[in-house]
């Protein structure tokens, strides 16, 4: 009982999460790697492939699409990445990229500024950002 | 100004586009205008974040520890006796950094720590500037870079433990020196190989065991090290090198140290070895810990094994009572002087210690931590407890018991 109720568990939580792509301004690269999206939101790297600089967006805490976000990009918890930033900014050694509150802020910050990255829902995706990575 | 101009005048325009776009959207579905409505929102509401990101030219931040620890006895081992104290380890700190230009900074660091009646005290003040996106300079006062987590020494936040390893931590008493370092960073394929050169001096005033306090002074410091990590694994190594002067005598004094680390999100595993040696009767320490911690949604428990020991103890002859009495026999020629405690075998050091402890993320940005620390196995040496800096050792372990909230804002 116990063990087919986990298995059912275990089989419709990761369907309840929400989905997500990663976007950029239509002058960014046409396609990113998972570890170039991480390098990015991590701040391990400054540029999109391609040499452009890069303004990483992310979502504010407590959107479940941020945690889908970072469990499949970063591999970290809200709890890991907050302890993650807080060694960086209390090293000198960076700030956490900007976040906005939503998807539809994300999309039109993306659209409007170049070198800009973020990720929305599939179904919001038009014509004035691009996808760069899908999970 | 030309910012807010900027601003208004985007504001002003994207108004208008509302009233002329909800004009135009008559014969539209409510839908439709509810979405253009949405996206002229959004619009303003990046206009104004990128503005604000590029007038934000002074940033703050915050950390806040709150400690309270007791021990099993009056050894003080990490600071802590029968009598329990929120003063030990409670802490704040406060930073400010000023953008002067893209590539240049002003950072300043305070840190008031209960032990010191809170008085805060100048941690970090330096200036950095990034000549090429991988070369950046700093000067100023800066954190000793001997450990893995020497940077964010105090952050507790940014720490799974309680408290970093006291064994390996606690065996260099300066902590932080003034000069300039050079930071270079190297892409590789998928990891970063990070490269620091430091030097500089310092001269504080140190707290030795048995409450003694003495001024050491470290001259000529010059030290480097070499960081590669993919994110996930995380490989160290350090040497730095220094004259250090306690009392009068001049001596040269090499520190090494390796490390790596460990963490796939779910799990962590910490290890660093370190090697401090210094010219004549002073102790030479080694010392190590490994911590295996792993998350389990907001706990993340821990298990830590840590060890020192000196390595010289034959270039300190004097015993433990020959020492008390030299210093506190009048007429003796170390008659009140207390260094000649550092060159007896009172400073001869073995120690284990065994920590269980639950780091507990309760809500962003605030994280309790409970720890169990029990230390023993001092061999014939008083393991470099406070109590034991006696003409006879009182102490062969200690178990301390903490619980502290770390924040960082």
């Amino acid at each position: 009982m116990m063990k087919s109720l986990l298995l059912s568990l275990s089989l419709i939580a990761p369907m309840a999460l929400a989905d997500f792509v990663v976007i950029t301004h239509p002058s960014g690269p046409d396609a990113m790697e998972k570890d170039q999206v991480r390098d990015l939101y991590i701040g391990r790297s400054k540029q999109l492939p391609g040499g452009q600089t890069a303004d990483p967006i992310d979502l504010s805490g407590g959107n479940p699409l941020r945690e889908e976000f970072h469990t499949t990009v970063t591999g970290r918890s809200q709890a890991q990445l907050n302890a993650f930033w807080s060694k960086q900014v209390f090293t000198g050694k960076g700030q956490p990229p900007r976040s906005l509150d939503s998807t539809t802020a994300v999309k039109a910050a993306v659209a409007s500024t170049p070198g800009a990255i973020g990720y929305i829902e599939p179904g919001e995706v038009d014509g004035s950002v691009k996808v760069v990575f899908t999970p | 100004m030309a910012q807010r101009i900027h601003l208004a005048t985007a504001t002003m325009a994207s108004l208008g586009c509302l009233l002329l776009c909800s004009q135009a959207a008559n014969a539209q579905s409510d839908a439709e205008r509810l979405q253009q409505l949405e996206q002229q929102v959004a619009n303003l509401q990046s206009q104004v974040s990128s503005t604000q990101a590029s007038e934000d030219r002074l940033r703050f931040n915050g950390f806040l520890s709150l400690a309270y620890g007791v021990a099993s006895n009056d050894g003080g081992y990490a600071g802590y006796t029968e009598e329990g104290t929120f003063n030990n380890e409670s802490l704040f700190g406060l930073q400010g950094a000023f953008t002067l230009t893209d590539n240049t900074e002003v950072t300043m660091q305070l840190v008031g720590r209960g032990r010191e009646d809170w008085d805060p005290g100048i941690e970090w003040a330096y200036i950095s500037h990034q000549f090429t996106p991988a070369f950046t300079m700093r000067a100023g006062k800066m954190r000793l870079p001997l450990f893995m987590y020497s940077d964010s020494l105090e952050v507790g936040y940014a720490q799974p433990w309680i408290r970093p390893p006291v064994e390996v931590y606690g065996a260099v008493p300066v902590t932080s020196y003034t000069g300039v370092d050079g930071l270079y960073d190297i892409s590789l394929d998928n990891s970063t190989l990070s490269l620091q050169g430091f030097v500089g001096e310092s001269d504080e005033t140190i707290s030795l065991a048995g409450g003694q306090v003495a001024r050491l002074a470290v001259n000529d410091l010059v030290g480097g090290s070499a960081t590669w990590t993919d994110f996930i694994w995380t490989l160290r190594a350090n040497l730095a090198q220094a004259e250090i002067t306690t009392g009068g005598d001049k001596l040269d004094t090499t520190f090494m140290g390796v490390g790596f680390s460990y963490n796939d999100g779910t799990w962590q595993v910490i290890s660093e070895l370190t090697s401090l040696e210094i010219d004549g009767p002073t102790a030479d320490t080694e010392s190590g810990y490994i911590t295996l911690a792993r998350t389990f949604g907001a706990f993340s428990p821990y298990a830590t094994f840590s060890m020192t020991e000196s390595t010289d103890d034959d270039e300190r002859p004097l015993t433990r009572l020959g020492a008390f009495a030299a210093l506190t026999t009048p007429g003796s020629p170390y008659y009140g002087d207390v260094s000649v405690l550092s060159g007896s075998e009172i400073a001869n050091l073995e120690r284990k210690a065994y920590s269980l402890g639950v780091r507990w993320d309760v809500m962003s940005n605030v994280a309790v931590k409970f720890d169990v620390t029990r230390t023993s196995d001092f061999g014939n040496t008083g393991g470099g407890l406070d109590g034991n800096f006696a003409p006879t050792i009182a102490y062969d372990d200690a178990d301390v018991y903490s619980i502290k909230i770390d924040s960082a804002f």
